[in-house]
């Protein structure tokens, strides 16, 4: 009885886990979503990578620690989470870049 | 029970993840991040030196000096300052945000050399109502030192009063330090408020940042 409640209890865990990926996900796109409802057409792309590059980042890092929980709670699933964190990697990458060379970064400036 | 349904946890555990996560970043932001970012690039002596407009704001909440090292002299430096405004030079930002898209000058305009005491800095434009089309101006010169400091003061909201101060201190014939400082003494006295200084705070060094490395690159460009 007690491996069968463990095993319950282990499953509920899985499944609230996955809500918790999906609902952070569902936050992530949000923050794109809503600039582009809101901003005139002319500047939308434009400050969806401003966005990106600033108050996106921090939903983005969100993201990245929820993805690492899941490498540990979510086995079954690792390359999902590792897909995920790649991909955030490499936008936290194209963050500093851009940054730190931020006077030569054209398309970001004109 | 409904309250152990999987995506009511989810839910809760979303909300407690984001508080401790910002309470985190807010920890690190004030612990260290914070007094980086408001005197990125200044020495010491540079934060601690008077610049023009200091006795405006005595005990600014916010107090941004930054500065940044131009190989190139002031006289070199001092005309890319003088023409910057929207529809001018431009602020060497973001032109899309700041300059309605069109391209901040990569040449010394010679017809906006000729700021004084007095002029006000077109700062924007008007995109809807009775005064759609016609600049907007945020930005007063309220004392000037040809070659060696300027001091602007905001005029409009949330900024207004704060004082924005150039310097520009010879190294050497050929090195220029450049320092900008950005005081306000805002108050947290609305919702508003809070919201729009807690940007401010964290985000407007990305856009003065900008500013002085595209100074640098046009004067020593030139």
């Amino acid at each position: 009885m007690v491996e069968k409640g463990s095993v319950v209890t282990s499953e509920n865990k899985i499944k609230t886990y996955r809500w918790f990926f999906y609902i952070s996900l569902l936050q992530l796109l949000a923050f794109f979503i809503v600039p582009a409802l809101v901003f005139p057409i002319r500047l939308v792309l434009h400050i969806e990578i401003i966005s990106a590059l600033t108050l996106g980042l921090v939903v983005a890092l969100f993201f990245l620690l929820v993805n690492v929980c899941g490498l540990y709670i979510d086995k079954s699933r690792r390359s999902l989470y590792v897909s995920m964190l790649i991909i955030i990697g490499l936008w936290l990458l194209w963050a500093v870049i851009s940054w730190s060379y931020i006077e030569h970064m054209d398309y970001l400036l004109r | 029970m409904l309250k152990h349904h999987p995506l009511l946890r989810a839910i809760s555990m979303n909300i407690m993840a984001w508080i401790l996560f910002l309470l985190v970043l807010l920890a690190l932001y004030f612990a260290w991040l914070r007094e980086y970012q408001m005197n990125w690039g200044a020495t010491a002596e540079e934060v601690g030196r008077y610049m023009a407009g200091d006795e405006l704001h005595e005990n600014p909440r916010f107090d941004a000096t930054r500065a940044v090292q131009i190989n190139a002299a002031p006289e070199q430096i001092w005309p890319w300052i003088v023409q910057m405004g929207y529809s001018k030079g431009g602020f060497y930002g973001f032109d899309k945000l700041d300059n309605g898209g069109i391209p901040s000058a990569e040449r010394i305009i010679p017809e906006y050399q000729n700021l004084k005491v007095g002029d006000s800095i077109p700062s924007g434009e008007y995109t809807h109502g009775e005064h759609k089309g016609e600049l907007f101006y945020l930005l007063e010169v309220v004392e000037m030192d040809p070659h060696e400091s300027m001091l602007w003061v905001f005029l409009g909201t949330p900024w207004k009063g704060a004082t924005w101060s150039w310097g520009l201190y010879r190294v050497d014939d050929e090195h220029t330090i450049l320092v900008s400082r950005l005081r306000q003494s805002y108050t947290f006295d609305s919702f508003q408020a809070i919201i729009s200084w807690s940007m401010i705070d964290t985000l407007e060094i990305l856009m003065m940042r900008t500013t002085l490395l595209g100074i640098k690159r046009r004067a020593e460009n030139m």
